[in-house]
């Protein structure tokens, strides 16, 4: 195997394979890159069992062939080379060298057949839009759990469905147990792969947020064996689906009160900044209590003391008070777009509702802390 | 790995087959017996069934060993086969997290999961819950394989939760076929045969002439226990408390030289009372070094007969 490729093309390449690579496995091939030389073009793989990345670049091949490299260490050596091409060539007992200007590095490769088969997509893609699909990645992933006891909430649930009006929409729902996250977007048609809903883990949903951040205004998608694929600019990423079933959500989320508490966003997230500075440690917990025009934070900490800041917010309904964890609510309202936010209340322990005027089909969930 | 090439073990292999062929696996089986003896074998032939991509591989009972499921069986680096060792003398909270996440996914290989966890009883009580969790509502498609010396070493509620499969050591002549099978020349094969007591993974690997080393110290200890001056048998505890690599395979032999005596002595009438004590000195001494008790204090206990029977009339027994 011998390529000749630009440093900055491989380098990219090798910084974006860098997410993928495994840190606690006890498989030391998954720390590796395969490398495979074909006519005109490289292939460059890597995965961690749950997310799998392949990405196709062109490079001139003066011999093909395929090698397993150390991730971390071609990554380190290939960023630092000078600007200009790259010889990759494989010698005797898979050591590999690598040549740019005057230096030269030696690294042991691994035999590729070591390396677990990487995923092959079904024949069948969809279409879907970047923007929008990257949109419902942002407004969700937050909000999904890092708890690994519960893997079921440790990534965004993603569904197709009809809404009243019988359009298709796809939906995306992330919880961690204490606040829910739910976007519907509507699409062209319906997108059958995620009829039954399904769970994709985080880590793989965070780094096709990055790679979606492309000015393509498609990528495709496909499902199968337990996977979901997207193929967009030479990238072919598998994300290996979450096992387990997602939680009666709908149950949760509360219906829009008819008197919401209608508060302006940036107003409400710098006052909630400031007041949380004095909130309780370990629970964040502050206060909201509405009444008449205005909306009022308290915070206390025994330790440090107490604080207060007025925000006029008009308000028909029953006066409010309720306590929550002041970084859900922030994350939840830095999210939202618009305007004014509107904040429907229940009883004082039911889940409370935080949607934006401008967008109602983005719903923020956060469950309230109690009042001792 | 296949069960065609199980040397002995017909009851657990009857069994395991038997519910592999009808495709209904239980979720979780807990194999039980002496350290070496092959329920790693046994756990990696079942997985090997039902991992083989082959469609008639379950009904078989059997992997086809040709797939590239089987060919990475063979060469251990199957994804969705997860196996979990203890990381010195116990397995960790975090191991057993590691391993639920892992499980958490679907499998990557369009199939089951597998996973076998070594030594099980060395899951700290913080691991042992954190499975618990998982034998309780296992994800679809896993089968969990837990290997014990005894399943009295495990939380009740973890055993209740798997099936239990005994594995007894093996017949000298079984032995024999597993370390030929292993490459073992024959005259190495049989010299390790005799002082495996059943268990070929114990001796496997040993040089021949070290382990009949350590069966001659044996015999020689039994022999001469009971003249031993109280300065000579805390010598002897210190050695071994010494080397402490080889101080599992010392006490085996000790104990297989032990009923060796009580086989020759048995037609005499007179019950050996204190070979019995000595017996049970082994295993209470071998539980207490699984509990991380001082080596040497366990040792001079077993060599100053003070660890036997009488240990639970003197002392509250942990």
């Amino acid at each position: 195997m011998r390529i000749r490729i630009p440093q900055k093309t491989f380098s990219d390449v090798l910084t974006r394979a860098q997410a993928i690579l495994d840190r606690k496995s006890p498989r030391p091939i998954l720390e590796h890159v395969l490398l495979e030389a074909f006519e005109g073009s490289v292939r460059v793989s890597t995965t961690d069992l749950r997310v799998s990345l392949t990405q196709r670049v062109g490079a001139e091949i003066d011999q093909p062939g395929s090698v397993a490299l150390p991730g971390r260490k071609l990554h380190e050596i290939i960023r630092e080379m000078p600007k200009g091409d790259v010889v990759l060539e494989m010698k005797e007992n898979r050591w590999v060298t690598l040549t740019a200007g005057k230096g030269e590095f030696h690294l042991p490769g691994s035999d590729p057949d070591e390396f677990p088969t990487m995923p092959s997509p079904p024949d069948r893609f969809l279409q879907l839009g970047t923007a929008s699909f990257r949109t419902m990645l942002e407004k969700t992933l937050f909000a999904s759990s890092n708890d690994e006891s519960r893997m079921y909430l440790c990534g965004v649930y993603i569904r197709s469905l009809q809404n009243d009006a019988g359009e298709p929409v796809l939906r995306m729902v992330a919880t961690d147990g204490h606040r829910l996250n739910l976007i519907d977007r509507p699409v062209d048609t319906e997108i059958d792969i995620f009829r039954d809903g399904m769970i994709l883990p985080k880590k793989g949903l965070s780094e096709l947020r990055s790679l979606l951040e492309t000015e393509d205004d498609q990528f495709d998608i496909a499902s199968g064996d337990g996977k979901v694929f997207t193929r967009f600019d030479g990238v072919d990423m598998a994300l290996t689906l979450i096992d387990g079933t997602f939680p009666n959500y709908e149950q949760v989320v509360p219906p829009v009160s008819p008197n919401p508490l209608v508060v302006p966003r940036e107003e409400f997230i710098q006052g909630l900044r400031r007041v949380s500075l004095l909130s309780d440690q370990d629970t964040h917990s502050v206060i909201l209590e509405a009444t008449g025009d205005e909306a009022i934070i308290t915070a206390m900490n025994p330790m440090f003391g107490d604080a207060r800041e007025v925000i006029e917010a008009p308000h028909d309904g029953e006066p409010i008070r309720i306590a929550f964890n002041a970084a859900y609510f922030l994350e939840a309202l830095k999210s939202l777009d618009g305007e004014k936010v509107l904040v429907s209340v229940g009883e004082s322990l039911a889940p409370c509702l935080v949607q934006s005027e401008a967008d109602p089909r983005y719903l923020c969930v956060v469950m309230p802390m109690r009042i001792d | 790995m296949s069960f065609s090439s199980i040397v002995g073990h017909e009851r657990p292999v009857r069994v395991l087959r038997r519910a592999l062929a009808s495709g209904r696996v239980p979720h979780a089986y807990l194999f039980w017996g002496p350290d070496g003896v092959g329920k790693e074998r046994v756990a990696g032939a079942a997985a090997g069934a039902l991992l083989c991509t082959d469609p008639g591989a379950l009904e078989r009972a059997e992997g086809c060993g040709a797939c590239p499921a089987c060919r990475k069986l063979d060469a251990g680096d199957h994804p969705d086969l997860h196996r979990l060792v203890p990381d010195g003398a116990s397995i960790p909270v975090d191991a057993v997290r590691r391993l639920q996440e892992a499980l958490a996914y679907r499998s990557f290989e369009r199939g089951r999961k597998v996973a076998i966890i070594r030594d099980g009883f060395r899951m700290t009580r913080e691991a042992a819950n954190a499975l618990l969790k998982t034998l309780e509502e296992p994800p679809g498609g896993t089968h969990i394989f837990l290997l014990a010396r005894h399943r009295s070493q495990l939380l009740p509620t973890l055993v209740s939760r798997c099936q239990s499969l005994r594995f007894d050591p093996l017949a000298h002549d079984q032995v024999l076929a597993v370390l030929r099978d292993l490459g073992a020349p024959p005259e190495q094969a049989a010299a390790l045969a005799g002082a495996s007591g059943g268990c070929p993974g114990v001796v496997w690997g040993e040089d021949p002439g070290v382990v009949l080393d350590r069966v001659q110290e044996a015999e020689d200890l039994v022999a001469r226990w009971d003249d031993l001056a109280a300065a000579e048998r805390f010598e002897w505890a210190g050695r071994w408390a010494g080397s402490r690599d080889d101080l599992a395979h010392r006490l085996d032999c000790l104990e297989h030289a032990l009923q060796r005596r009580m086989r020759r002595t048995a037609g005499t009438g007179r019950p050996d009372e204190r070979t019995l004590d000595r017996l049970d000195a082994i295993t209470r001494v071998r539980r207490w070094l699984d509990r991380n008790v001082n080596v040497q204090l366990a040792l001079d206990a077993l060599f100053l007969d003070a660890a036997g029977r009488e240990w639970e009339d003197l002392t509250c027994d942990p």
